[in-house]
């Protein structure tokens, strides 16, 4: 009874909070009253700037954050129009005034309440205030710094843009529009966060994306009850389907406005978030880890070579310290004469078995990589330098390590580089594979390798199987998974991820 | 009742499954076709089984419940029926738990704890069951996948050095071989049953009726099963199981048993992973809480799974085929295990902490009890042997193993000399392990040299390594006139020959090889079929170039 009675509150509240807005306060007409709520709320933060303007025939006060707007634009499109134009009449007529006569800039907006006032000035908006309205002009007059935009970090290419995303979602919007030159191209503004109030982009093309898929995006988003958003990691959970629990993610990141561009032209949507510089991207597959935009600048056979040797250096990233040590443990005669024979002696001449000696490479290796995101670039070097030479070497000189083990992580990391998305649950999974593979063999290792591969098999993406189209089959889409056909065939009749084989989008 | 809402699949994804499943059927076949068996002789346990898996049909086609484009009537919809389907399911996952249990033991090294494989492989069946018959039958289309890609690797690697005599001479008999076959595929119809169970939930194309389609994937569904059953048939003629005793003349496929074991296992997941999810839906059907149904399917297919493992205990193969005490116990559980999870549920729905904690205090109770028996001996405690000489001397053997000596980091690839002493082959083996305290590995072994008085009894001699699953059946075999040991310490120690140098000396003789080259493979096929001839290469040493070479053939009585 009392889990029914818990349940029900819990929907009510969720309830309430999906349908009743937070209460709005409205602005006074008297500057001075605005003002005193205003330094309230912010507590008289040193960089709010209340600048009161005495115009011709009106009193008016302008509001803004220090460094978030452009003093230039502010006195040329904002306080010298003011200051030349003679105002007449009461303060509503004022504030109508100022948005149709005298601003010299477009981005103009009414409001009418506090909340609202907050949210602009905070995005670096400019805010006039007339004495005796109870509305208030926005006006758009950003100029606070940003990057400018750069080259990926991640997902590098030889030939194509060498643009990314910046932080300021604006930006971003701005490099999508100017390579999709369609009306259908379609941005939602969202504001997700209770504290940061970050503005959220959905992006997505009106005539290729699903709308069962668009509407379930949106329910999720709205549901998403979190504080700050800081990173695109931060929504990822909330797109996810409830109850999947995968090392996997079924939401996809991106750097770049041109893959971004072409996964919208399949029917996916992009999401944007204000101060994080790449893109969500949803329904997500799982090859889609394979594809790169070098695939479709290069000749479709060296497509074809570089997608098998992406597929095979996943395999060798997961599976190869799990085998190494299931083979080494308990079918040594797999291995020929000599390496057997060199494998041997390491083990003879270390204090570990194989199975302890590989984890603990792998977890060396995983501190240097830490250690290397983390620390000043000058001192970089010095970390290289002890890297290879002291665990490279010494180590092994040392007898501490062997030769073959250290050489099985070595080409396991290498491996794992060439899909950066898949880091992290490769560099997970092999530790896990390499403690299976020396607990119980060859045996353990093909009862976990199934699990995962259950594991992917029954997951879904807003209703898109994770392992289509590979399973269920779609020899129709399989041909820009393995293969990468030729342009004249991918543009005979494009593909959308609605349509992929076992999609359910109407039942997530 | 709770409405269970059903997933669809495809009609080619189910035939796919049912492929899977009776390629993972075939290869864990018990070792029943042994050559003294005649053909009619298995006919009555054949029998029982197909009338069992008719019986089963019949209520399975009745539990399925009718919806827009099913082609099956329901007969039934009683909870008695689905309790039966359910006690029948329970059954089969014991039955395959077990048949598994024995296909570990079979196949598994001693180092393997074979009930550990056994819980591993039940986990991901039961986690296969869970995620639902999507699940399955896309992880069996990745199964059909890597089938198809482990056979091109077999055959790849077997096209250079593949010699059809080989198999030939496995004594292969056509008539009475593809009979077995085809009683193993309708005797094994494991997937049959499954098919019916899962036929309701395939979904037609628009294009085509559903009832067509169907009709197709069954005919493509027979003639694969016939296809698969009657070749692999030939192959389990007296043998236990194929990979084990055909080779090539690499020993590539001996080398490729991982392929094989992984192959296995993902088929019988699939094959184990259906059975439990029909289980799983059928007691979704009486237990209304979707809560309580995966706490009382992880119940009932814990026992099944317990059951297998005690009801396996050291039986052999031969014994799984029909075992009255499985079908007790699966009676006795369902009748027993259901209403207790009910029973227990509802009385300890308060103490649901106290729940959890005995839950978990009797999980690692278990979990510690059967994580015994994985052991391995390290490879720095194992003697690698790459040849051995074997001499017999008034009833004593007396071995020469030449061995890699890895205890040297700075002599890389040397050999050093064993001597071991016993009255026979393996005893002479098991004093060498006790003398140095290492195990020894027969995988690396490339040659075996019988002194004279060895090789009037063969059997002796080359039984041990026939046996041995680790020794390669490319070993070569050679003859010596007088001491093996003399010879192999002076070609090692004086000639500085190694253990290559003395293999190749069989591998080279360019007269007539096929006279003049002997391997195990060829003696275990002699043993079979005593028309053939065996005659094994003899070696001496050159007194002229002080060299080792081939002076003659010993040919076996």
């Amino acid at each position: 009874m009392y889990d029914v009675i818990r349940r029900i509150n819990r929907m009510f509240a969720q309830h309430e909070k999906n349908n009743v807005a937070a209460p709005k306060t409205p602005l006074y007409e008297s500057i001075l009253q605005n003002e005193n709520e205003i330094k309230s709320s912010f507590s008289s933060s040193c960089d709010l700037t209340i600048h009161h303007v005495t115009l011709k025939g009106a009193d008016g006060v302008v509001i803004s954050i220090d460094n978030m707007v452009s003093k230039d634009i502010m006195s040329q499109a904002v306080l010298h129009p003011l200051y030349s134009y003679t105002f007449t009449g009461s303060g509503e007529k004022c504030i109508d005034d100022i948005c149709t006569k005298v601003l010299f800039t477009d981005d103009i907006t009414i409001i009418d309440t506090f909340e609202q006032l907050y949210t602009l000035i905070l995005s670096g908006f400019a805010v006039i205030g007339i004495e005796g309205s109870r509305r208030m002009v926005s006006v758009g007059v950003q100029g606070y710094r940003s990057r400018s935009i750069s080259e990926p970090e991640s997902d590098i290419i030889q030939r194509g843009s060498r643009e990314s995303f910046v932080e300021p979602v604006r930006t971003n919007m701005s490099m999508l529009r100017r390579r999709m030159k369609t009306p259908s191209l379609t941005f939602e503004m969202m504001t997700i966060g209770n504290v940061s109030k970050t503005e959220v982009c959905l992006c997505y093309l009106r005539d290729t994306v699903s709308d069962d898929v668009l509407n379930e995006v949106r329910k999720r988003l709205n549901k998403a009850d979190i504080d700050t958003v800081f990173s695109a990691g931060y929504l990822a959970p909330y797109l996810e389907d409830s109850g999947s629990i995968s090392p996997f993610s079924s939401v996809g990141v991106t750097e770049r406005p041109d893959s971004l561009c072409g996964k919208m032209m399949e029917g996916r949507i992009g999401i944007l978030i204000d101060g994080v510089p790449s893109a969500l991207v949803v329904p997500c597959i799982f090859a889609e880890y394979f594809q790169t935009m070098d695939d479709y600048s290069n000749r479709p056979y060296f497509a074809f070579f570089t997608r098998m040797l992406k597929f095979a250096a996943f395999f060798i990233a997961m599976f190869l310290p799990g085998f190494y040590t299931a083979l080494g443990t308990y079918d040594p005669e797999m291995f020929p004469t000599l390496t057997l024979n060199k494998i041997a002696i390491s083990i003879g001449s270390t204090p570990l078995s194989l199975t302890a000696e590989t984890i603990m490479i792998l977890l060396v290796y995983e501190i240097m990589r830490e250690s290397g995101l983390r620390m000043p670039q000058p001192l970089g070097y010095a970390v290289s330098i002890v890297g290879g030479l002291v665990i490279g070497d010494t180590a092994i000189n040392a007898g501490l390590i062997g030769a073959p083990t250290l050489m099985v992580v070595a080409i396991s990391a290498i491996c794992s580089y060439i899909i950066p998305d898949l880091y992290a649950p490769t560099a997970v999974l092999r530790i896990v594979f390499s403690v299976i593979g020396g607990l119980f063999g060859i045996w353990g290792m093909a009862a976990a390798m199934c699990i995962l591969f259950v594991n992917l098999c029954s997951k879904k993406s807003f209703g898109i199987p994770y392992m289509s189209p590979v399973t269920p089959l779609g020899a129709t889409v399989l041909r820009d998974v393995i293969f990468r056909a030729g342009w004249k065939r991918l543009s005979y009749k494009n593909a959308r991820v609605q349509n992929m084989p076992g999609a359910h989008t109407e039942v997530m | 009742m709770q409405q269970v809402d059903k997933e669809r699949i495809a009609s080619y994804q189910l035939v796919i499954m049912m492929f899977v499943i009776r390629i993972c059927a075939v290869i864990m076949y018990p070792y029943s076709f042994g050559e003294d068996m005649s053909v009619w002789g298995l006919m009555i346990p054949l029998l029982m089984e197909i009338v069992w898996n008719f019986i089963v049909i019949i209520p399975i086609i009745g539990c399925t419940s009718l919806e827009k484009h099913e082609i099956l009537p329901p007969l039934f919809s009683g909870k008695g029926e689905r309790i039966l389907l359910g006690a029948v399911f329970f059954y089969r996952s014991i039955s395959d738990l077990y048949r598994f249990n024995g296909f570990g033991t079979e196949y598994a090294g001693q180092d393997l704890s074979r009930v550990m494989i056994t819980i591993l492989v039940f986990i991901a069946a039961v986690y296969a069951a869970v995620k639902g018959i999507e699940g399955v039958v896309r992880f069996s289309f990745l199964v059909f996948i890597w089938i198809i890609l482990g056979s091109i690797v077999v055959m790849s690697g077997l096209i250079p050095s593949f010699d059809i005599n080989m198999i030939k001479n496995a004594g292969y008999n056509p008539t009475r071989d593809n009979m077995k076959g085809l009683l193993m595929l309708i005797s094994e119809n494991t997937e049959l049953s499954l098919l019916f169970c899962f036929l309701s939930r395939t979904k037609g194309r628009r294009t085509r009726p559903v009832i067509l389609w169907n009709i197709f994937s069954g005919i493509f569904l027979v003639f694969m099963l016939i296809l698969v059953s009657g070749t692999m048939g030939e192959y389990l003629i007296g043998m236990n199981y194929p990979f084990y005793h055909i080779t090539d003349g690499a020993g590539t496929l001996q080398r490729l048993h991982p392929v094989f074991i992984g192959i296995v296992i993902s088929a019988f997941v699939c094959m184990l992973g259906a059975d439990l999810l029909i289980l799983k839906e059928v007691l979704s059907f009486t237990i209304e809480k979707e809560k309580n149904v995966n706490r009382s399917f992880l119940a009932v297919s814990g026992t099944a799974a317990a059951a297998a493992i005690i009801l396996s205990n050291n039986k052999t193969t031969a014994d799984m085929i029909f075992d009255g005490k499985i079908m007790l116990l699966a009676s006795v559980s369902v009748i027993v295990i259901l209403p207790l999870v009910r029973i227990m549920s509802i009385l300890l729905k308060e103490k649901r902490v106290l729940i959890r904690t005995v839950s978990l205090f009797l999980a690692m109770t278990v979990m510690v009890m059967l994580f015994t028996g994985c052991s391995s001996t390290p490879l720095d405690q194992r003697i690698i042997i790459q040849g051995i000489g074997v001499d017999k001397t008034d009833g004593r053997t007396s071995l020469t193993l030449l061995t890699l000596d890895t205890d040297d980091n700075e002599k890389y690839n040397s050999i050093k000399i064993i001597k071991g002493y016993g009255n026979s082959v393996s005893s002479a083996i098991d004093n060498v392990e006790i003398s140095t305290g290492k195990k020894c590995l027969f995988s690396q072994c490339l040659f075996v040299i019988l002194n004279r008085y060895s090789l009037n009894d063969t059997g002796a001699s080359l039984d041990y390594f026939s046996d041995n699953k680790e020794v390669m059946k490319t070993m070569n075999i050679m003859a010596c006139g007088s001491n093996s040991g003399m010879i192999l310490t002076k070609a090692v120690m004086e000639m500085d020959y190694h253990s290559e140098d003395i293999n190749m000396i069989s591998d080279s003789n360019a007269v007539d090889q096929n006279d003049f080259h002997c391997t195990l493979f060829d003696y275990i096929v002699y043993e079979k079929n005593r028309n053939s001839e065996l005659k094994i290469p003899v070696i001496s040493i050159d007194p002229d170039t002080e060299r080792l070479c081939v002076s003659g053939v010993f040919p076996v009585e």
